[in-house]
């Protein structure tokens, strides 16, 4: 069984907390992103992460603290006053790829409390996988889902992490006992 | 694990890890020690004791290395006892793990699919294996013996007779990697083996990849960190010679 991983995304720039909600949904799935300004508060309480603007942290840095270990700060890459170095930062100057590296390290890091994802695969990883398995390049894998190069390799990367399994071969294994594919996929 | 001494007692050594005894075997070493000392089995069987000594300890801990030791061994005696465990992957720890797997695939659980893949997977990580060895007894280990003959005896028709289409650079840059395959393979028996399967056979298959994946390991480690640097030593000395 997936886990669901519960994000709140707390900003007043539309475009931000979208475009970032669309990326989860994308990675991360079975996910629940819910967009909010600080005026509703209770969904604070359940949630796993919370992405928080650099600003609006600033104005309501009491309120966030009680949620450190859950909290996220998007900012726009400039030096921030104000803000622990503890609590992780993503750029909203970022590239998808970075943005990606990026949430990959914030959700793995062992000194937070949740690893959600951790171990399970996300249908899209279990794509990925199966080309994979299927012979196919990292170019080929890029064209047929329509991803780029950079998505593919940390796909990849995170595949790796979470099954424990370095090689194609390996993976190819790995997929055939799953039944992801059939022999009949790999001649 | 305490650091084997050439003062031990040999049935110590081997009580204190029974995983040496193949080691052992490549050194020609038979059991029935008595209350022999490491030492006395040496120069009972003309081994050279500090390589001896340093191959049992690099056996038994992956963080050892013979520092001090590593000068004064003989490449051909590395290259020997490399060989020999050539022999014993090939000879005795891949077969018996291949005829596990086949066994594996046929017993009972004839409708698990997924264990006809383990056979597979096996087979092409043997042959993989065999090509990897075959290299180095036919090309890399032939060529360090020129080296080894050609710097010690130092005839210029010697040097004259070294390939000059190989080189440790070669061998280095070529290297690959035998234990990933089999790391992965342990894993997923490990973690994701699912179905119908003969846990006997099983566990034996996965305690006998722990030994060869750890083998293997402490070989490609000899090759890397001892004998490669010696060698390109030699080589090295040789080239400023020609000059
Ligand atoms: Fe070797
Ligand atoms: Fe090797």
């Amino acid at each position: 069984m997936l886990n669901s991983i519960t994000v709140v995304i707390v900003s007043f720039n539309q475009l931000e907390a979208h475009g970032l909600a669309s990326i989860l949904k994308e990675h991360y799935s079975p996910i629940t992103v819910t967009i909010t300004t600080v005026s509703e508060l209770h969904h604070l309480n359940r949630a796993d992460y919370i992405f928080v603007s650099a600003t609006l942290y600033r104005k309501h840095k009491t309120l966030f603290d009680q949620y450190h270990k859950h909290l996220i700060i998007i900012d726009d890459g400039k030096r921030q006053k104000a803000i622990p170095s503890s609590i992780p930062k993503l750029c909203n100057t970022f590239h998808e790829s970075e943005i990606l590296h990026r949430l990959e390290n914030i959700f793995t890091q062992s000194n937070r409390t949740f690893h959600p994802t951790e171990n399970t695969l996300t249908p899209r990883e279990v794509e990925v996988l199966k080309l994979i398995a299927k012979g196919f390049l990292n170019k080929e894998i890029a064209d047929t889902l329509n991803i780029s190069l950079h998505t593919v390799i940390s796909h990849r990367k995170n595949i790796t992490r979470k099954l424990g399994i370095k090689t194609v071969a390996g993976l190819t294994l790995y997929a055939l006992m799953n039944q992801l594919i059939s022999p009949r996929d790999t001649q | 694990m305490k650091l084997i001494t050439p003062s031990m007692k040999m049935a110590e050594v081997l009580e204190s890890n029974y995983l040496l005894l193949p080691v052992l075997s490549r050194f020609g070493i038979k059991l029935g020690f008595g209350e022999k000392t490491v030492r006395d089995i040496c120069i009972e069987k003309n081994i050279d004791i500090p390589f001896f000594v340093a191959m049992l300890n690099t056996f038994s801990n992956e963080n050892y290395f013979p520092e001090e030791e590593i000068h004064t061994f003989n490449v051909l005696a590395i290259v020997n006892y490399l060989r020999s465990t050539h022999t014993y992957y090939l000879q005795t720890l891949v077969p018996t793990i291949e005829q596990l797997i086949d066994t594996l695939a046929q017993s009972r659980s004839q409708h698990n699919r997924s264990l006809k893949s383990v056979k597979r997977y096996f087979r092409e990580y043997k042959k993989e294996l065999i090509d990897h060895l075959k290299q180095e007894d036919t090309v890399t280990f032939p060529y360090i013996e020129q080296i080894y003959y050609a710097y010690h005896g130092l005839s210029t028709h010697q040097r004259r007779n070294i390939s000059k289409e190989y080189s440790m650079k070669m061998f280095k840059r070529e290297h690959t990697n035998i234990d990933e395959k089999l790391l992965d393979l342990k894993n997923i028996l490990i973690k994701y083996i699912s179905g119908e399967y003969d846990e006997v056979v099983c566990n034996a298959i996965i305690f006998e990849l722990f030994r060869l994946e750890k083998d293997i390991i402490d070989h490609t480690r000899i090759e890397n960190t001892i004998l490669l640097p010696l060698v390109a030593k030699m080589e090295q000395s040789l080239k400023c010679m020609k000059r």
